[in-house]
C-alpha cells in the first residue's frame, strides 16, 4: 500500500511539474528570446529568426550542394560579420498559401519569427494583425529606391502604414514561346503583331493544325497569370477595386466574354493540363504564360528557340493595352512577436539594398531588382531579361489583381476556375458565384 | 484520516492528473471554440456578434455541398464493411497464403493519410501508371483526368479511404471471430451449410457488436479524419466539389483571414452532426442487436 502511495504520489509529481513546464510562460521560449544582453548593453546579443519562403536552399540539379554556397547563406555571413552580436537562424518554411498558414498561426500563439516573406497586397494586409507597422523604421531615403510600396501599404495607397518591404519585382507576365514550332505553324508574332483574341485564336489554330498542342496551363487554368489579365484590362485598375468593394459586379457583359473566350480555348481543343511547364520545356507545346520567374529555365531548355511576347489585348475596346500583370507579388515583413523590429527591418534592408539585390540576381533569383533606376542591363545581355525589366516599369503592367481581392476570394477562384476549365461550371454561374462570395465577404466584415 | 477517505481522496487524486490533462487538451478548447463560435475573431481580437456565424452557415449554401461530401464517404463504408468482412473471414479460415495477405492488407494501415494522399495523387495523374495501365489494356486513351472530374475524384478518394481502411477492418474482424466458438462452424458445415450460409447465417450476425464497432468509428472518421486525405489527394477540388466539413474548417480558420469565429462555429455544427450521427447509429445497431 504504502509503494502503490509513494508511486501515485510521484507520478502526480511529474504530471504537475510537466504542466507547469508546458504552460509557464517562459519569455526565453520565443524564437527571438535567446537574445541576451549584459547590463551595460555592451556586447549585445540579438537573434534574428528568418522563415525564408523565398530563397531557394536546394539545388534540384545539384543536391550535393552546400547550403553555404546558396546566395542567401553568403548573405547572412556577411551580415553577421558586419554586425557583431547579430546572429541569424534562417529555418526554411513552405511558401504561398501555406506559409500565410504558418504565420497565422504562430500569430496567433504569439510566438512568430522576426522576419518572413510573404506575398504581397492582401496576402499580408489580411494578416496585419500579426505584424509590426514599419513607419517608424524607414526613412524617405529608403522609400524613395525602391518601387512597389503600395503593395504592402495599406489600402494600396501611396502614404499610409507600412506592413512590408516589397521583395523584388517579379517583371510581367507574358507568354513565353517556343519559336520553331511557331516558324513550323507559319506565324511569327513580333512580325504581325495579335490585335485581339480573334486573332489569338487564329493563331493557335494554325498550330493545332500542325499536330502541336498550343497551349500549356496550369491545373487552375492559369486564372492568375493569364485570365486575370484579361478581366482587368476590360475593367481597369479602378475597375478591379470596384469589384472588390462591391460596386461593380463580376456578372458583367464585358468579363462575361472574357470568359466565353476562354473557354472557347478549351473547346478548340487549343490547351492542355499536364505538366505545363515540363511539356513546354520538351518542346512538346508552343506556350505558357509565366514571366521572369521562368526565363531562366526555359532558356536552358529552348535555348535560341525562345521567344517572349505580352499576352494579347482581348480586344481594342480594352481600357488598359499591350500590358499584363506583374508587379512586387511579395514583401518581408516583422512579426508583431518579434522583440527586435529595428534590428529585423535593418536586416531586410540590408538583404534588399542595391548591391544586395543584383548580388542575388547574378546569383540566378527568380525576382528582378526593385530597386529605383537601375538599369539591369549592366548585369545581364539577355534581352528578355532586359525586356522584362523594361515591361515591368510601364503603365500598362496592372499589379496582380489576385494581390487585390481578398485572399479568401483569390483562392475561391482558383478552386471554381478550375471546374470551368472542365466544362463543369457555366461561365455565368462562375461569375454569379463570384459575385456571391464578394458579397459575402464584403457582409462578414 | 478515516481508511475509506484515504482511499477516497487517492482515487481522486490518482484521477486528477488525466482530468487535468483532458481540461487542457480537450475541454477548454471546446469551451474556447464554442465561445467563438459567437465572435469576429482574427486570431488576435474578437468581438460578440451572436448568432451571424451560425446565419451565415446555415444560409450561404455552402454546408449543404459540404454536408453532401461526407453523406457520400458515408455511403461508402457498407463497401469497406463487406470488403473488410470478406477479407478477414479469409483469413480466418487460412486460405492459402493467408500469412502473406495478412500483412499485405495490413500495410496500407501504418502509413500516414499523406503519404498515401500523395502516393494516390502521383498514381492518378494524367501521366500516372493507372492511366498507362488502362492504356496498356485498351480500355481507355490514357489521359483521363481523374482529379478533376467529380465522379472519378470522389472515386479516387473512396479508393484511397477503402485502401488504407482494409488492414484496420480486417484485423478488428479477425478479432471478433476469434472470440467465435469453432463448434458453431463445424457442426454447421457438418449439417451442409455452405460458405455463404455460414457468412450470412452464423459468422455476420455472431459479429454485430464489430460491426456497430467498425461502423460507428468509420462514420465519424467520415466526418472528421478526411482532412489529410483530402488535402493531400484533391485539395477539395475541382471547386468545392469534394470538400468535406473538417476541410473546410481548416480553410475558413487558416487561408480565410477574420475567419476563425466563423470556423470555429463550423466547428460546432460539425460537433453537433457527428454527436447525432453516432447517436442515431447506436439507437438502431441496439434495435438491430435485439
Amino acid at each position: 500500500m504504502a509503494l502503490k502511495k509513494g508511486w501515485t504520489a510521484l507520478l502526480l509529481i511529474i504530471c504537475i511539474g510537466l504542466m507547469t513546464a508546458c504552460s509557464s510562460n517562459n519569455k526565453d521560449s520565443s524564437p527571438s528570446g535567446s537574445a541576451a544582453s549584459n547590463d551595460g548593453g555592451q556586447d549585445k546579443k540579438i537573434k534574428l529568426v528568418f522563415w525564408n519562403t523565398s530563397y531557394p536552399t536546394i539545388d534540384e540539379n545539384d543536391k550535393t550542394k552546400k547550403k553555404e554556397e546558396f546566395y542567401i547563406y553568403k548573405a547572412i555571413k556577411r551580415y553577421e560579420e558586419a554586425h557583431p552580436g547579430v546572429t541569424i537562424d534562417i529555418q526554411d518554411i513552405p511558401d504561398g498559401t501555406n506559409a500565410m498558414t504558418k504565420f497565422q498561426t504562430a500569430g496567433i500563439a504569439n510566438n512568430g519569427p522576426d522576419i518572413t516573406n510573404l506575398w504581397s497586397g492582401n496576402y499580408t494586409l489580411d494578416l496585419k494583425q500579426f505584424i509590426q507597422p514599419l513607419n517608424e523604421y524607414l526613412d524617405q531615403k529608403v522609400i524613395d529606391g525602391m518601387t512597389g510600396w503600395s503593395s504592402v501599404t495599406e489600402n494600396f495607397a501611396d502614404k499610409g502604414t507600412i506592413y512590408g518591404i516589397p521583395d523584388g519585382s517579379d517583371g510581367t507576365i507574358g507568354i513565353l514561346y517556343n519559336k520553331k514550332l511557331f516558324a513550323d505553324a507559319g506565324v511569327d508574332p513580333e512580325k504581325m503583331p495579335l490585335k485581339n483574341v480573334q486573332d489569338f485564336m487564329g493563331m493557335l489554330q494554325k498550330i493545332k493544325d500542325t499536330g502541336v498542342t498550343p497551349i500549356a496551363m496550369e491545373d487552375d487554368g492559369d486564372f492568375v497569370y493569364f485570365l486575370d489579365y484579361w478581366f482587368a484590362q476590360m475593367v481597369g485598375t479602378p475597375g478591379i477595386n470596384d469589384i472588390v468593394n462591391g460596386k461593380l459586379k463580376f456578372s458583367n457583359p464585358q468579363l462575361l466574354e472574357v470568359m466565353n473566350q476562354y473557354i472557347q480555348l478549351y473547346k478548340n481543343g487549343f490547351v492542355t493540363n499536364d505538366q505545363p511547364q515540363t511539356q513546354f520545356y520538351n518542346g512538346k507545346v508552343a506556350l505558357i504564360f509565366g514571366g521572369y520567374g521562368y526565363l531562366s529555365d526555359a532558356r536552358n531548355a529552348l535555348g535560341d528557340d525562345l521567344g517572349m511576347m505580352k499576352i494579347p489585348d482581348f480586344s481594342e475596346s480594352a481600357v488598359v493595352h499591350n500590358g499584363g500583370v506583374g508587379g512586387s507579388g511579395a514583401g518581408f515583413v516583422v512579426s508583431k512577436s518579434s522583440k527586435y523590429p529595428e534590428e529585423a527591418v535593418k536586416f531586410i534592408l540590408f538583404l534588399l539594398s542595391e548591391e544586395e539585390q543584383i548580388a542575388r540576381f547574378k546569383d540566378g533569383y527568380g525576382k528582378l531588382l526593385n530597386v529605383t533606376n537601375v538599369e539591369v542591363g549592366k548585369f545581364t545581355d539577355d534581352p528578355y531579361i532586359i525586356r522584362q525589366q523594361q515591361w515591368a516599369n510601364e503603365p500598362s503592367t496592372i499589379f496582380w489583381p489576385d494581390n487585390i481581392y481578398p485572399s479568401e476570394l483569390s483562392t475561391y477562384i482558383s478552386s471554381m476556375n478550375s471546374l470551368v476549365i472542365k466544362k463543369q461550371l457555366p461561365a455565368a454561374d462562375f461569375l454569379s458565384k463570384l459575385d456571391q462570395k464578394r458579397d459575402e465577404i464584403l457582409a462578414q466584415k | 484520516m478515516h481508511y475509506r477517505t484515504k482511499e477516497t481522496l487517492s482515487g481522486y487524486l490518482s484521477l486528477l492528473p488525466a482530468f487535468l490533462a483532458l481540461t487542457a487538451i480537450i475541454f477548454y478548447p471546446m469551451a474556447n471554440t464554442f465561445f467563438h463560435s459567437f465572435t469576429k475573431w482574427d486570431g488576435a481580437t474578437s468581438h460578440w456578434i451572436g448568432l451571424r456565424n451560425y446565419k451565415f452557415i446555415f444560409t450561404n449554401g455552402e454546408l449543404w455541398t459540404l454536408l453532401r461530401n461526407n453523406v457520400i464517404f458515408l455511403l461508402s463504408i457498407p463497401g469497406i464493411l463487406l470488403l473488410s468482412l470478406i477479407v478477414s473471414v479469409l483469413l480466418f479460415e487460412e486460405v492459402r497464403g493467408w500469412r502473406f495477405f495478412r500483412s499485405l492488407y495490413y500495410i496500407p494501415t501504418i502509413l500516414s493519410s499523406v503519404v498515401v494522399g500523395l502516393l494516390m495523387r502521383m498514381m492518378f495523374a494524367q501521366s500516372g501508371v493507372i492511366n498507362q495501365f488502362l492504356h496498356a489494356l485498351g480500355l481507355s486513351d490514357g489521359k483521363l483526368e481523374w482529379l478533376s472530374h467529380v465522379p472519378t475524384a470522389f472515386l479516387v478518394l473512396i479508393f484511397c479511404f477503402y485502401w488504407q481502411t482494409l488492414g484496420q477492418g480486417a484485423l478488428i474482424f479477425l478479432s471478433g471471430l476469434s472470440s467465435i466458438s469453432h463448434e458453431i462452424f463445424e457442426s454447421s458445415s457438418i449439417d451442409g451449410a455452405n460458405w455463404w450460409q455460414r457468412l450470412f447465417h452464423i459468422t455476420i450476425p455472431s459479429l454485430i457488436p464489430t460491426i456497430v464497432y467498425f461502423t460507428v468509428t468509420n462514420a465519424i472518421y467520415c466526418f472528421i479524419g478526411l482532412f489529410a486525405l483530402v488535402y493531400s489527394v484533391t485539395k477539395g477540388g475541382p471547386g468545392l466539389e469534394t470538400t468535406p466539413i473538417d476541410y473546410m474548417i481548416y480553410i475558413k480558420a487558416f487561408q480565410s483571414p477574420d475567419q476563425l469565429g466563423y470556423s470555429s462555429a463550423l466547428s460546432i455544427v460539425l460537433f453537433v452532426i457527428v454527436l447525432f450521427v453516432s447517436w442515431v447509429q447506436l439507437r438502431l445497431s441496439n434495435r438491430f442487436q435485439e
